[in-house]
């Protein structure tokens, strides 16, 4: 999946999403409960809960493979389950007490659902005890384009909601403006935001890219690889690595008997990468980018 | 008798003593009269080295050779020796050694000239080594191990032959290939031994090889042994395991965990780590069919008979277009199927197998058709499944389908993939790469979202308020205003006046229906400056927040299910009510807006009456006020007459709750009593059957503020400000308070006033007129004004005061009029008794009011 698709399919994701959670509220008749508190912290919930699990989906598609791909999956539902509830509440209760517009409370749900993306990374750093600085960068990203997408959806829902003429469905209209904005405020923050990637530009799926997020990134032909390059044997299963180390992407051969080349060369030892270079595995090449210079 | 040599072995007289070819002395007459060795036999000439060293006979120049070897080569090699022994008459010798000179090895070539000479000092080499048993210990698969096999010559002249390695591929003989090396050496040589750790293999017993040396001087068998012990599965379901078969019981016990080891790789990389041969070739399949694969390869398992669904693809493409396609490789044999593929030509790409059960999808892609219009390009696809069965796939590509099917587009274009084999059902096309799909089918999701929100919306306009949602609330609130449940009775149900809404706030204006605006007559007389009241407002405040009643923010809104509440209709009156909610206190607010009937009992006044709910669980501090902004006929700043009040108020008032009277009223023509027009009155004191309301706080009669004015206005003069350069108009309006308290959870309030018309009956030939409230309540005070036109200072005006009500307390009947003036107001006050009706009267010298009446009765309105 290209960068461009990965955004476009985290806000229509978040739009349906949001879509669906406006189904729920309306079929389990959330909106006609009596306590603001509860309804506002089971509609954010559910929001939370689905948008989370949407953008999570996109997230997982570009940059996981196989089974974690559903562990990441479910770790950002629960994180915007919980994420969810949280912020509604808390952004009902502020609007109460302090009489806050209820936009914040939305850019809290914003936050959570965005928190939600980074959340399995930071997990595995720490249970793996890598370096926490990627993961946590993944997570900063994803709280700012929540904390963006909340605040421009929830203005944009204060305009929305309610409307008298259309009392079943004003909410959904708010809810799939407010998801549409998170999800697309997300993926922006994500690939705007990321340090450095890979593209994909001979082999399989060409145009695809991935990024960076790992401090170390296999690229192979087993599907366990970050990057998969199936159908090509001329690539072994793990070919090639590229490394964070002192703050500088190296690429490393994984003594393969065709080798790695950095710009046709082949490599001996790990080598850095600058942005622009070009990464050839067997018979695919990729190009590696980076966006600021590490220092 | 021939004599046969016993060194050339060749044929001699029987007399002779010496060779004839070689000179060696013939059997028979050793040390018998000739020289004893022809070896010792002085030479000619002594050959000189150039050392400087002198050969005086073989002997001597077979040592020399010997011990200055190098030198020696070096003679024969440029043929001195050649020609010495030629010199020497030695024909036979001189030839031996120009073809010892010729001798691709010049060591070799020397060795070979030392053996023909004529001498015995030399003695035979003799091979001896340091040890015939080497233990390498352990070794490491994939470390560098090396070490020496020392060669000594214990005899003399040169030691040749072969050393071969045996039963050893592992063991490397120097640095050059090859299981066999040719050596030749003077004194010592060693050869230098690799281990070859890519050719070990682990193995709980010790390796052992074997070098066999073979040379002429002597042969010998060398053992070489090193331990390479087993390395153990280091992880996972596998951990432990130390040979295939352990790594099989563990595989088949925990399938689905070692699926992972054998599809990562995990598992070749042991075998690799061991030095053992992986027994699966190609890729690695995914899931369940890694270990079928791993079972097939060790014979575990029969490979399931597999069969692929296509015979040949078709594919048809425009240049630059995407394409793809997925073939199945299947079994019916309950087994797990692995496949993978290869293409031929890099035009056609080839993705991972996708492995479900009895079933490998494999996915193709043409990621660009090439740019030869008209041909048709060829590839071979190459599937290989279990047990390496394999299937030739030939795959042919048609470019410029679009030229060849129109106007079709390439979406079009690619839906016509492989036509032979749609017609089979076999042949299911798989759902492409996201990348791979064209362009439009990424809007397809955006445009059903759209659909589907506008679709729920319109449902939403066409379906009537939900039923059982409507039903619930309409229950908990059906007489949920008191007010709405009294009954009243009417002279005329036509009324005098009109309500005018504004559609979004729920603001209200008064009109009269029966008059016309005196500026505009178009238009009916105004009682507020706006038709629709859109500049009235009417604030809550509820714990220093304060809310306008009609103004919807995140948290007010209207009540009711889906703001139905915003305006409802009273059934049978021509009364509306609007709830607000405050979502964050959850304050309720109802406002009524009732055309009632007025003292004239006819149609003409507006009862605006608010009820406050605290629904909530805790305390709130809640106050409200309303304003109307005041006009009538074309006049904005009329003065207000306050019963009780000196004067007419034309600038402001700020009355405190017991100074507000009853009402307060204004007349359209005050200086005018031939034609005083209309008076609007507003009652401020009311008293509702059954209702308790709350009695005014405060009173404000001042300009009008704006309409956005909040809660704290600072009454400012209804007058123009004359020190500004605009020409303002006077503007008035009323402002009302209630009392700013506490309510506790689940309390109500009721708060309401009235404005409408009143009525002026000037008499006393136009004189005087006298206004009352338009009812008292038994035994209170109330206030009789007499407005009095064209008064003099010291004019009396006299109130006759009928039974059952009596002047209060330090009144008179008798007032005197304390200033002239075009208009003056003259006050009692009175004190009722019980309930009646009872006419007033005044007079003011010879001239009389017209009687006004009062009713005296437990409520103001409806009682």
């Amino acid at each position: 999946m290209s960068f461009k698709l990965f955004i476009y399919y985290c806000a229509l994701l978040g739009g349906w999403a949001a879509f669906l959670s406006w189904g729920f509220a309306q079929g389990l008749g959330i909106r006609r409960l009596d306590s603001a508190y509860l309804r506002a912290a089971l509609i954010a919930a559910v929001l939370g809960f689905l948008v989370a699990g949407a953008v999570g989906f996109a997230d997982a598609l570009l940059n996981a493979k196989g089974s974690q791909r559903w562990m990441r999956l479910a770790i950002c539902l629960g994180v915007g389950l919980v994420g969810g509830s949280f912020g509604g509440l808390v952004g009902q209760v502020l609007n109460s007490m302090m009489h806050a517009p209820l936009v914040f409370g939305w850019i809290l749900v914003g936050i959570c659902i965005g928190a939600s993306v980074g959340v399995f990374d930071v997990v595995r750093a720490v249970k793996k005890a890598e370096e926490l600085h990627l993961p946590f960068k993944k997570t900063l990203n994803g709280c700012i384009g929540g904390c963006i997408g909340g605040l421009l959806g929830g203005l944009l829902f204060g305009f929305m909601f309610p409307n008298d003429k259309i009392p079943r469905t004003d909410l959904a209209i708010g809810l799939v403006v407010l998801g549409l904005c998170i999800g697309l405020m997300i993926g922006l923050a994500q690939v705007f935001l990321k340090e450095a990637w890979l593209k994909v530009t001979r082999g399989f799926r060409v145009g695809r890219e991935l990024m960076l997020s790992k401090n170390e990134t296999t690229i192979g032909r087993a599907e366990s690889c970050d990057l998969g390059l199936f159908g090509d044997n001329t690539i072994e299963r793990t070919h090639a690595r590229i490394l964070l180390k002192d703050n500088r992407y190296l690429l490393a051969d994984a003594d393969t008997p065709g080798g790695t080349f950095l710009n046709e060369q082949r490599i001996g030892a790990p080598t850095p990468l600058k942005s622009g270079d070009v990464i050839r595995v067997g018979n695919s090449v990729l190009e590696f980018g980076e966006r600021q210079k590490r220092t | 008798m021939v004599q046969t040599c016993s060194k050339c072995s060749r044929a001699n007289p029987s007399d002779a003593v010496y060779c004839y070819f070689d000179g060696f002395v013939l059997g028979g007459h050793t040390r018998n009269g000739g020289p004893v060795a022809v070896g010792a036999q002085t030479f000619g000439h002594p050959f000189v080295f150039p050392t400087g060293r002198q050969c005086r006979n073989f002997d001597e120049l077979a040592l020399a050779c010997q011990e200055e070897w190098n030198a020696a080569r070096e003679l024969l090699q440029e043929g001195f020796l050649e020609k010495f022994l030629g010199g020497l008459g030695r024909v036979d010798l001189a030839r031996a050694a120009g073809e010892s000179a010729k001798f691709p090895n010049a060591d070799l070539g020397l060795h070979q000239l030392l053996e023909k000479l004529p001498t015995e000092v030399l003695g035979e080499p003799r091979l001896s080594l340091e040890t015939q048993e080497i233990n390498l210990g352990v070794v490491e698969i994939g470390g560098k191990r090396s070490f020496d096999l020392h060669l000594e010559n214990q005899g003399m002249r040169l030691i040749s032959g072969t050393i071969t390695s045996v039963d050893a591929p592992w063991l490397a003989l120097g640095d050059a290939a090859g299981n066999q090396k040719h050596f030749h050496f003077q004194h010592e040589w060693k050869l230098p031994l690799h281990i070859r750790t890519a050719k070990l293999r682990a193995n709980d017993k010790p390796l052992e090889g074997h070098l066999e040396i073979e040379s002429n001087g002597g042969s010998f068998i060398v053992v070489v042994r090193a331990q390479v012990p087993v390395i153990p599965f280091p992880s996972g379901v596998l951990a432990g395991a130390k040979s295939p078969r352990q790594v099989a019981e563990k595989a088949k016990a925990n399938a689905r965990e070692a699926a992972a080891l054998f599809e990562t790789g995990a598992v070749a990389d042991w075998y690799k780590s061991n030095g053992w041969t992986y027994p699966v070739q190609g890729p690695a399949a995914s899931g369940l069919g890694a270990v079928q694969q791993f079972f097939e390869a060790l014979g575990l398992t029969p490979p399931p008979k597999v069969e692929i669904n296509a015979s040949r693809i078709d594919l048809i493409g425009t240049p630059g277009e995407q394409l793809s396609y997925a073939i199945e490789v299947k079994s019916q044999e309950k087994r797990p199927v692995y496949a993978h593929a290869s293409s031929n030509q890099p035009w056609l790409e080839v993705g991972r197998a996708k492995l479900n059960g009895r079933t490998a999808t494999i996915n193709l892609s043409v990621p660009s058709v090439p740019h030869k219009e008209g041909e048709t390009l060829n590839a071979k696809l190459i599937v290989q499944s279990n047990g390496n069965q394999r299937f030739i796939v030939p795959v042919t590509l048609q470019v410029g389908g679009a030229l060849v099917f129109g106007a079709a587009t390439p979406a079009e274009a690619s839906a016509i993939v492989a036509p032979s084999l749609v017609k089979t059902s076999s042949d299911k096309r798989r759902s492409r790469s996201s990348e791979a799909l064209p362009s439009w089918i990424h809007l397809l999701p955006a445009a059903l979202l759209l659909l589907a929100l506008l679709t729920a919306v319109v449902a939403d306009r066409l379906m009537p308020q939900p039923p059982e949602a409507g039903n619930r609330d309409d229950d908990i609130h059906a007489g949920g205003n008191p007010f709405e449940a009294l009954r009243y009775h009417v002279k005329d149900p036509d009324p005098l006046i009109a309500v005018r809404f504004d559609g979004d706030t729920e603001r209200f204006g008064v009109e009269l229906t029966k008059e016309r605006d005196p500026e505009n007559n178009d238009k009916y007389k105004r009682l507020t400056f706006d038709d629709h009241g859109k500049s009235n407002n009417t604030v809550i405040n509820i714990d220093n927040f304060e809310y306008k009643f009609g103004d919807r923010k995140d948290n007010n809104r209207w009540g009711g299910p889906r703001g139905s509440w915003k305006q409802k209709p009273i059934p049978n009156r021509k009364g509306w009510t609007s709830t607000m909610e405050f979502t964050s206190e959850k304050v309720e607010v109802t406002q009524l807006v009732e055309i009632v009937p007025g003292e004239s009992g006819y149609l003409d006044t507006v009862l605006v009456y608010y009820t406050i709910r605290n629904n909530d669980e805790g305390k709130h501090k809640i106050g409200i006020r309303a304003m109307i902004d005041t006009f009538i006929g074309g006049n904005d700043g009329v003065p207000f007459t306050i019963p009780g009040k000196k004067g007419f108020v034309d600038t402001k008032a700020d009355l405190s709750a017991k100074s507000i009277p009853d009402y307060i009223e204004v007349i359209e023509n005050p200086n005018d009593p031939k034609n005083p027009g209309t008076v609007a009155r507003m009652g401020l004191r009311l008293k509702l059957p059954g209702i308790k309301l709350d009695e005014m706080d405060r009173l404000l009669i001042c300009r009008f503020p704006g309409h956005t004015a909040g809660w704290d206005i600072k009454p400012v003069s209804m007058k123009p400000d004359k020190s500004g350069d605009k020409k303002e108009k006077p503007d008035s309006c009323v402002i009302m308070y209630w009392p700013y308290e506490i309510m506790n959870p689940k309390d109500t309030r009721h708060v309401a006033f009235t404005y409408g018309l009143g009525s002026l009956d000037v008499g006393g030939s136009d004189t005087l007129a006298l206004s009352v409230p338009a009812s008292v309540l038994p035994d209170s005070d109330f206030v009789v004004t007499a407005y009095v036109w064209n008064a003099n200072k010291g004019d009396k005006v006299k109130l006759i005061v009928p039974n059952g009500l009596r002047l209060a307390q330090g009144e008179s009947e008798e007032k005197v009029v304390d200033e002239s003036g075009a208009r003056t107001l003259v006050f009692w006050r009175l004190h009722s008794s019980g309930t009646g009706e009872y006419e007033l009267e005044a007079s003011k010298g010879k001239a009389k009011a017209n009687p006004k009446k009062v009713v005296v009765k437990a409520m103001s309105i409806f009682g």
